[in-house]
């Protein structure tokens, strides 16, 4: 390595002693390329871009040949508005330093790291998305007697986990009024978070650009002291539903919804960066003379790359082994996402669903096996996924696995469900059950450091068995393998080093 | 040096059928943890396994559909604010040549006052059910132990939630865990609805744990530096530990002294519950409520009021030189808040505190009269938020400057309990649980193993 550590400023911690003289100019940057499929930022080459400006996004949702009703579209539960980016990389003089491929499903796998109180406050309003559980109760109204009035009126199950909804459930708008009804257990998206038709009217949210690219993580981009171009292109999804967004089963009036018939259209006149560039005129001239004359900085950041891959289930035993060519990267932390498609449910195809019976998992790094004895237990297996962050994943053990709801048999009993029936925007929660069973595995060490991987490739296997319930489903399997990488700034020029 | 990260699993040293309880298995875990030249990180450490929860006949619990039904059966649980951490009655954390580096005795009572400290409910709903089994929610915990379920529980002793631990220098480890009596872990619903006894038909409940695993992750040295580590024989380890401490509260004016004979004491945590209610399927025997007595039915429910805790040491009021009272406030039935901060201080540093067992919906949602049921009945619980079930730590923080400690050598540690006698009602007696929080130091010379307390 030739340059020297970043310094203090052009990290994302907290300045220690802030220059008083520190100013912040925020630009709304609008794309110098647009249209449905792709677009293209360039930053202006002046201060020090701060990682957590953000990008705005916006977009409509209309049904052809639908009956004319509020569709009351929404964004995917699990993951919000970035599920209309499929892919964002960032590019220095025509150089990609950092390319994330599909952004919205591992955007899923950051968002499960938010607190209960991140969500709420913050990452619902900003980004959509509906995940936060509580306690809950059933949604059918019991009749009345000793035990319905304990049970505050509803069925058994009892002690069912759910999103929050009516404790009393009572008629509102309707006569008779106050009687307890199961369709006033029933909740939905936020009504001014629903996608409308009309571009005026849509909600537009916004995205972290570190959440977009994972090497601003951490780093402050001196653009100042750059002197090629400096450019962000993103790759929307596909506009349909269960990808871009998510429709309920009927519209407002009760009408059925073809979801098939459904299409988003990104709002270009609210799709933009509101970009922080920062100044600290001092520090600025000592950074500009490092990068210029001093042999610049080196930046080592994480480059998260994915593999994809495709598996059915039939009943029976099965073994599948997958191999991930990493060979001669640093290695930190591998995650496995296995995402079921058509599921009609609040997540769209934003999750990673479990087998109902569980499955046990190993590694094998250059021949050997990562774990001495396979990873079955399914309460392991989510201690070993919080590790690769340091952050427990927030969610409750019925939506990370099926077991402790499955019969042995991969069935599940109406009073065995751990989460509510109760719905929301129209599909009951039930299905939400073992919908984010992610595998993580970290391999940094203590020091933050990833472990050099050889030519060999990382084999992954499961093995286990398919039970009825999964017979015929399938999975694409991901890989997202988050690597150890370094560039070089000087001169005004970026280099890639590893 | 470079290291690498790798993941160790080790299975119980007496596996027996893999099935340990105190009615079909075995009641004792030992876990044997190599002495190999790798650097452990305790606070990885899980105890992993599957927890079956069984009524006197075998067959499983029924919450789902029973929990409020009005003469129910099978509906028997765990406590939601421990969960696993609740079938730990003994944990003892020593070499493999039989060094004890710690022993907490009542673990799961201890956990007791330490766990429901949690940041929120949410935080159990969301999470803590995986690691710890519990969901803090009677209703919800109830319905989780109608199935078998698979947990992994970190050990919360202070040896392997400090510092890295040189698995070589220690000379391996061997962790015994001894299990809680059925009757302890496994309860009725009796205390909400007197109808509820299943816990007690065919010879009591149980519970049965299976799968056992003990994984870790350890740093690996290069070649180079696990040569240095195995030639190595000398070392210091600084960790917390606790040390358990048992009495019986039976008078409206409890003197306490104990030699605890600690040189660097931290803290003292504490709780209570009515020694009746200890090993009784009837009721959860991790509650930590204060005193209680009964009401018009026979059942203990009934607040004592507090007047005040006095806290000595050789006699001497430290680290607190007044009483910390509560009368009034006791009295009027509002915030005990000064008592409150002082008893949560215990545990965590006073300018970071943050809890929810000790939110408006618990610790104040107790009526105003004394004469009326010190918590909830079932009749208005609250389906999403957390259940208004008091948690009353007692106990006093020591040393929040330095975290160096009083020292307690020679000198004992004395506490004492004013409560409000209540006319025409008798004491029942209530079993008081102290740990002493506090630092012991091993010294590793030349392949001996030295502990200071």
């Amino acid at each position: 390595m030739s340059g020297q550590p970043l310094p203090q400023v052009l990290k994302t911690d907290t300045v220690e002693r802030p220059e008083v003289r520190g100013d912040v100019n925020t630009d709304l940057l609008f794309p110098v390329a647009f249209n449905q499929n792709q677009a293209k930022f360039v930053f202006d080459r002046k201060g020090i871009l701060d990682s957590n400006s953000q990008l705005q996004i916006a977009a409509t949702v209309v049904e052809t040949n639908g009956a004319g009703g509020v569709l009351q579209a929404f964004y995917p539960s699990s993951v919000g508005a970035p599920a209309l980016i499929s892919r964002a990389f960032m590019e220095i003089g025509g150089k990609r330093i950092s390319d994330l491929q599909d952004l919205a499903h591992y955007t899923t796998w950051k968002r499960l790291h938010f607190s209960n109180e991140y969500r709420k406050g913050i990452a619902m309003p900003k980004q959509a998305g509906n995940d936060v559980f509580m306690g809950s109760a059933a949604r059918s109204i019991a009749a009345n007697s000793a035990t319905a009035i304990r049970a505050r009126g509803f069925t058994a199950p009892y002690g069912t986990l759910g999103r929050i909804s009516s404790e009393y459930a009572n008629r509102t708008t309707d006569l008779p009024i106050g009687e307890q009804t199961a369709a006033a257990c029933d909740t939905t998206d936020r009504p001014k978070r629903f996608i409308t038709d009309d571009a005026d009217t849509t909600p537009a949210f916004t995205i972290g650009l570190s959440q977009l690219i994972p090497f601003l993580v951490g780093v402050q981009l001196p653009l100042f002291a750059i002197r090629e171009e400096v450019s962000l292109h993103i790759i929307f999804n596909e506009p349909k539903a269960d990808i871009a967004f998510c429709v309920p089963q009927t519209d407002a009036t009760g009408v059925p919804i073809n979801k098939a018939n459904c299409v988003s259209t990104i709002v270009e006149k609210k799709f933009l960066i509101m970009a922080d560039y920062l100044f600290y005129p001092s520090m600025m001239a000592e950074i500009a003379e490092d990068i210029m004359s001093r042999g610049g900085y080196d930046i080592p950041y994480l480059e998260v790359l994915e593999q994809r891959n495709f598996t059915s289930y039939t009943t029976g035993g099965f073994t599948n082994d997958y191999q991930i060519q990493v060979g001669g990267k640093k290695v930190k932390f591998i995650v496995v996402q296995k995402e079921q498609q058509g599921l009609d449910a609040n997540f769209g195809n934003y999750n990673s669903v479990a087998l109902k019976e569980g499955m046990t998992y190993n590694f094998k790094i250059d021949s050997n096996n990562v774990y001495s004895l396979g990873v079955a237990n399914t309460a392991l297996q989510k201690t070993e996924a919080d590790a690769v962050e340091g952050v427990p994943l927030v969610l409750n053990n019925y939506i990370y696995t099926f077991k402790g709801q499955t019969d042995g048999a991969g069935v599940i009993g109406l009073n065995d469900f751990g989460l509510t029936d109760r719905l929301t925007n129209t599909y009951s929660q039930t299905l939400e059950c073992g919908s984010q069973g992610w595998v993580g595995l970290k391999l940094e060490n203590a020091f933050g450091q990833g472990q050099r991987i050889s030519n060999q490739p990382i084999i992954y296997s499961e093995r286990g068995e398919v039970f009825a319930p999964d017979n015929n489903t399938s999975r694409n399997v991901r890989f997202w393998i988050g690597t150890q990488r370094l560039l070089n700034i000087s001169s005004g020029l970026v280099t890639m080093l590893e | 040096m470079t290291t690498r990260r790798q993941y160790i699993q080790v299975l119980p040293t007496n596996l027996g059928d893999g099935v340990f309880s105190d009615r079909n298995g075995l009641a004792q875990v030992i876990f044997e943890l190599p002495s190999v030249a790798k650097i452990m990180n305790g606070k990885s450490l899980r105890i992993n396994g599957t927890f079956t929860l069984k009524q006197g006949d075998g067959t499983a619990p029924t919450n789902a559909t029973q929990f409020f039904a009005d003469a129910p059966t099978g509906d028997i649980m765990i406590d939601g604010r421990t969960g696993m951490s609740s079938f730990i009655e003994t944990l003892s954390i020593q070499n493999l040549e039989g060094g004890t580096y710690s022993t907490i005795k009542a673990y799961n009572r201890m956990c007791a006052s330490i766990l429901p400290l949690n940041e929120s409910i949410q935080n159990y709903l969301n999470g803590c059910d995986t690691t710890y089994g519990g969901l803090s929610k009677d209703v919800s915990t109830a319905k989780k132990v109608d199935k078998p379920f698979q947990f992994s529980l970190p050990l919360l002793d202070g040896f392997l939630q400090g510092n890295p631990i040189d698995m070589m220098l220690v000379k391996g480890l061997r962790i015994v865990i001894t299990l809680a009596p059925s009757n302890f872990v496994v309860h009725n619903n009796y205390w909400r609805n007197t109808a509820s006894t299943a816990g007690r038909a065919n010879g009591g409940a149980y519970y049965e744990l299976s799968d056992l695993v003990c994984s870790f992750e350890t740093e690996v040295p290069d070649a180079e530096g696990q040569a240095a580590m195995m030639a190595n024989m000398n070392g210091v380890l600084e960790y917390n530990t606790y040390t358990s401490f048992y009495s019986v509260l039976n008078s409206n004016d409890y003197n306490l002294s104990l030699n605890i004979n600690t040189g660097r004491t931290l803290s003292v945590i504490g709780n209570m519950i009515p020694s009746e209610w200890l090993n009784n399927y009837q009721y959860n025997s991790q509650q930590t409520l204060q005193l209680i007595y009964e009401n018009a039915g026979g059942v203990l429910e009934n607040r004592v009021p507090i007047r005040a805790f006095t806290f000595t040491k050789g006699g001497l009021r430290l680290p607190l030189d007044f009483e910390l009272d509560s009368e009034i406030t006791q009295l009027a039935g509002t915030a005990d808040s000064f008592k409150n901060w002082e008893s949560l201080n215990i545990i965590r540093d006073g300018w970071s505190i943050y809890n929810f067992e000790k939110s408006l919906k618990t610790e104040l949602s107790y009526p105003l009269s004394n004469t009326e049921p010190a918590r909830f009945n079932r009749e208005r619980y609250s389906i999403v938020e957390e259940d208004k079930r008091g948690q009353y730590n007692i106990g006093v923080g020591m040393d929040k400057i330095t975290y160096n400690g009083m020292n307690f050598k020679g000198t004992p540690f004395g506490m004492r309990i004013q409560s409000i006698a209540v006319a025409g009602v008798s004491l029942q007696p209530h079993s008081i649980f102290l740990f002493v929080k506090h630092k012991n130091t091993i010294v590793f010379e030349n392949g001996g193993v030295q502990i200071f307390m």
